[in-house]
């Protein structure tokens, strides 16, 4: 099936005024139809750079320098704005992670998901209120009827990510880049919209592109997963593979320092273990070490790691890690 | 946990001793990314030699400062003021109470540089004499507000409730007041002495600073250091001047100086009106005095009027510039 | 052995509004912890496990009910007599920027409690600060650095070295590690659980995440609209539960190696009600899929299930839980 989105050694850079510094180098990604693909890694790796790029959403000062963004085969990098401008929030669009800065307090939630509808879809004002109510309706809102008149002020956390979600998927797109959409949510509720956002993608064949720092979140929602370090992304695989069989360090790490909970006997099992680190922290944009950027905090660096860029290893069907050790330890 | 996974999950950084990660240095030259403003930036851990210096607040403010174009610009006027004020009896000797010359000379003739008033008295020597009495006036008046005003701001802010509500009220009325009218009232029963004119304006213009100070320090009074201070024993005292009060006081210090500018122009509208001292030489005595013949001697009212637009636009560009280089700071987190 | 280090009794704090009406935060809270043990208080947003933790601290005024430590009851006392016993009961707090005062020097910072409290270290302050750097994995060298100087994690650092300057037995952690990336998250947990064992504190750990505070705590209490609504021992909790809405946290934590989807696992709907008005019967009534009429009707009554395990629920023990390890 031909991809929805495909990112081909993406460059951005941010101009500092004295010189450009590399904030994403070389990301290379694939998404299909009704596939989410999810990208995780640390506060500072790139992810929602890259989602932003994708967006044409770049803070000021930050730009992309090399690399194509290919939205069902058009250049979004090169594409003019006010083309760019037709796709957003159209066949393209984002749920933001706080759903009270992202939407509009000044507008009842009737008329933000009409307003997309009209800008978009051309429709009158009674069609889209129409299409509004049938989007909340979508989305599990109770009583929809009475919401489409109220305030994002008058609704709850969870309610709110829903209209942001009603909103994102009220033209149908074909992709949509959800940046951490549950991290303000409480967990009965996160699991209620994750379980919708499956749903939803399921009668709409959307592609979600996931953004999250949560391993847990992945395995919950992603078909594919993409590891970003320090602005590369160093890991990528279906998600069964890369949960069960990290092969980059940095991967491995990730899961040892998450804690996981134990359940049933289990629990019942001597004290749990210290959970595993990994030492140090993500260095800034402008500081990323030559070589392996992970080398400084890896366990298993060694010289080679530190003078020579790593390749890129193939360790299986769609999986690959940017790692001079991958391979050894996949066949360890 | 199954046995292979096990021997993956000792393989990796098993549980490696927290290492005293260098401490990262700030780079104000390069805007942090969204992201890296997440996490702040460290040294790379391979290059401890690259432990940062403590930064010194007073000079990252005094660098920002100089580096805003503008405010630089207001600062070297205010300087020229002052100083023409102060040192300007011993560069320029004239007393400004003698008559130099003819009524109404016009400037730049032999006697009086800027020309002389309807006493034939020097406007320039009056410039310099009056700026004394004017920026005296203007910053102690300035004092006064500002001290009120955050006084009772603070209190309202901190303690809230009660105290809160009743010198809020206390604030409206003051506030409701048209403010010229009270001090041209109070003025007017007391004598017109700098002193009563400088109270006056002080007693008139603290109600804007008090709602800035209370909304601030309502702000900051939230915050989880001012909890984590409580925690640690402290008392309201050291809460309200020691922790909360020096975070409140970037926009405090932009109003204050733009007190100043309003107790000014304060001093010269009552001085205008003829409620100004009439013993004391002031910028707004000068235009009140000489205001009947604006028309045929323009000079007597202008450049005292140019002197007090001067000082007020060099307070309020060195307010902005005050402002920006203190603001960085609370956006650096 | 088990001497107990603080007792809370029947807790509550409620918040008077503007409107007239009253917001129940904790609602007849009752534990006690024991010396060197660490109790984990779980919940949602809005459950009032922050407003637990700031009543212990004294930085929120019960309402009703007691809380001791060890001999002295620090619920009723305030001004000089609390602040004389403030050295003994320390907080960590959730966000570490917003919990240092940017004015401060990082050693500033530390020695404050100390200086504010007057308290005399032998071998003096400054070296004692030095002391409490290194016991937190920061360099001693740092201490004349300003916090926004230091990365989030560092950060997180200097505040547990300020929470111990003062040596308490109890420190309330109120989400210590929840503003932290994953990586940093586990380098302050593995610390906070060194120091807790070398240095045989008590905690009371809040926490919105089941898989932390399994890590951390040996005790756990499930709060849910200010009430606790399950109790017991770590081990106990985890392999036995018998409330509803702990099954509903459990099946909702996500963890890397679960494979089971949304669709497949035990989900509540709704959200919690407002506590300005909370339900007459069982809180969680309205959005539990076992609740029968008793429960709406009667507030069901704290039961023991021996080992320290109460729950409330009417029900408890007779449902079959809908998590297949709990099941087993």
């Amino acid at each position: 099936m031909a991809p929805v989105l495909e990112i081909r050694d993406l460059q951005v850079g941010v101009d500092t005024g004295r010189e450009v510094l590399s904030v994403l180098d070389g990301i290379s990604l694939s998404l299909e139809p009704g596939r989410t693909i999810g990208i995780v890694g640390e506060s500072g790796c790139g992810k929602s750079m890259t989602a932003l790029a994708t967006m044409g959403l770049l803070p000021d000062r930050f730009a992309i320098t090399g690399g194509q963004i290919l939205f069902e085969g058009e250049d979004l990098a090169s594409m003019p704005d006010r083309q760019r401008r037709r796709l957003r929030g159209n066949a393209l669009s984002m749920i933001f992670q706080e759903p009270m800065t992202a939407l509009n307090p000044v507008l009842t939630v009737g008329r933000q998901i009409g307003e997309v509808l009209e800008l978009h879809q051309g429709l009158s004002g009674h069609e889209a209120r129409q299409r509004a109510l049938d989007m909340l309706r979508a989305v599990q809102i109770p009583a929809p009827e009475r919401r489409l008149d109220n305030y994002p002020h008058e609704l709850s956390g969870g309610m709110r990510q829903r209209v942001m979600i009603a909103i994102a998927l009220a033209c149908r797109p074909k992709l949509i880049i959800a940046d951490e959409p549950t991290t303000a949510l409480d967990v009965t509720v996160q699991a209620q919209i994750f379980r919708l956002l499956r749903e939803l993608q399921g009668e709409t064949d959307t592609a979600i592109m996931l953004i999250t720092h949560d391993l847990g979140a992945v395995a919950e929602m992603a078909d594919d997963v993409a590891v970003f370090y320090a602005g590369k992304c160093i890991e990528t695989g279906p998600v069964a593979q890369i949960l069960q069989h990290p092969s980059h360090p940095y991967t491995q790490g990730l899961m040892v320092c998450t804690p996981t909970m134990r359940l049933g006997a289990a629990a019942l099992a001597e004290s749990p273990p210290a959970l595993g680190e990994i030492a140090g922290i993500v260095p800034p944009v402008g500081r990323f070490p030559k070589a392996c950027r992970f080398a400084p905090r890896c366990p298993l660096a060694d010289d080679r790691c530190r003078t020579e860029d790593p390749p890129l290893r193939a360790l299986g069907a769609a999986h690959a890690a940017l790692c001079w050790k991958a391979e050894e330890e996949a066949f360890a | 946990m199954s046995p292979a996974e096990a021997t993956r999950r000792s393989s990796v950084a098993p549980a490696v001793p927290a290492r005293p990660d260098a401490p990262a240095p700030e780079r104000p030259e390069a805007a942090p990314p969204a992201e890296a403003r997440a996490a702040p930036p460290a040294a790379p851990p391979e290059a401890p030699a690259d432990t940062p210096r403590p930064s010194n607040p007073a000079k990252e403010f005094v660098q920002v400062f100089l580096r805003n174009g503008t405010a630089v610009i207001g600062f070297v006027l205010l300087v020229l003021i002052a100083v023409m004020t102060f040192a300007g009896p011993a560069i320029y000797p004239v007393d400004p109470y003698t008559m130099v010359d003819l009524p109404f000379a016009e400037p730049f003739g032999p006697y009086a540089p800027l020309g002389t008033d309807y006493l034939g008295r020097d406007i320039l020597a009056g410039i310099i004499e009056g700026g004394r009495a004017t920026l005296t006036v203007g910053v102690t008046a300035a004092v006064l507000s500002v001290v009120i005003g955050i006084l009772v701001g603070a209190l309202a802010g901190y303690f809230g409730g009660w105290m809160d509500r009743s010198l809020m009220k206390v604030t409206e009325f003051f506030q409701i007041l048209p403010a010229l009218m009270l001090a041209m009232v109070l003025v007017t029963i007391f004598t017109a002495s700098l002193t009563t004119i400088t109270l006056a304006i002080g007693i008139v213009a603290w109600p804007q600073v008090a709602r800035l100070a209370r909304a601030e320090v309502m702000r900051i009074r939230k915050m989880d250091y001012v909890a984590a201070a409580t925690t640690a024993g402290a008392r309201d005292a050291y809460l309200i001047f020691r922790v909360i009060l020096p975070g409140a006081m970037p926009p405090l210090v932009v109003a204050a100086g733009l007190a100043v500018g309003t107790a000014i122009l304060f001093e010269a509208g009552l001085s205008f009106l003829g409620l100004g001292d009439p013993n004391t030489m002031s910028w707004g005595l000068i235009i009140g005095q000489n205001r009947n013949y604006l028309l045929d001697a323009w000079w007597t009212v202008t450049f005292p009027g140019l002197a007090i637009f001067l000082t007020v636009l060099g307070i309020s560009l060195v307010g902005d510039g005050i402002n920006d280089a203190l603001n960085p700071k609370l956006r650096r987190r | 052995m088990t001497e107990t280090l603080l007792s809370v009794e029947d807790l509550k704090v409620h918040f008077p509004l503007a409107s007239g009406d009253v917001v129940h935060a904790v609602d007849g809270v009752t534990f006690d912890v024991a010396r060197g043990a660490c109790f984990g208080i779980v919940g949602e947003s809005g459950s009032g496990k922050s407003t637990v933790a700031r009543a212990l601290m004294r930085l929120e005024d019960p309402t009703e009910g007691r809380i001791t430590l060890g001999t002295d009851e620090i619920s009723s006392l305030s001004g000089d007599r609390l602040r004389a016993l403030r050295h003994r009961f320390q907080m960590i707090f959730q966000d570490p920027y917003s919990s240092l005062n940017p004015r401060l020097r990082a050693g500033q910072a530390v020695r404050e409690p100390l200086d504010l409290m007057g308290l005399d270290i032998k071998g003096g302050r400054e070296q004692w600060v030095r002391q409490c750097f290194a016991d937190v994995g920061l360099h001693p060298d740092s201490t004349r650095l300003f916090p926004h100087q230091f990365s989030g994690g560092q950060r997180q650092r200097l505040s547990i070295a300020r929470a111990l300057a003062t040596q308490p037995s109890l420190i309330v952690c109120d989400e210590p590690v929840s503003a932290l990336d994953v990586a940093i998250q586990a380098q302050i947990l593995n610390l906070l659980r060194r120091i807790q064992r070398e240095k045989f504190l008590t905690f009371v750990f809040i926490s919105h995440d089941l898989a932390v505070v399994q890590n951390i705590c040996t005790e756990v209490a499930v709060m849910y609209l200010g009430e606790f609504v399950e109790r017991a021992p770590t081990g106990q909790l985890y392999a036995a539960a018998k409330h509803p809405y702990t099954w509903s946290l459990m099946a909702a934590a996500l963890t890397p190696e679960n494979s089971r989807r949304a669709g497949e696992r035990f989900t509540i709907t709704g959200e919690p009600p407002s506590p300005i008005d909370p339900p007459k019967g069982c809180r969680f009534a309205g959005r539990c899929p076992f609740a029968t009429d008793t429960c709406v009707a009667e507030k069901p009554a704290i039961r023991d299930f021996g080992g320290g395990h109460t729950v409330a629920c009417h029900y408890a023990g007779e449902l079959t839980p809908p998590l297949e390890e709990l099941a087993a």
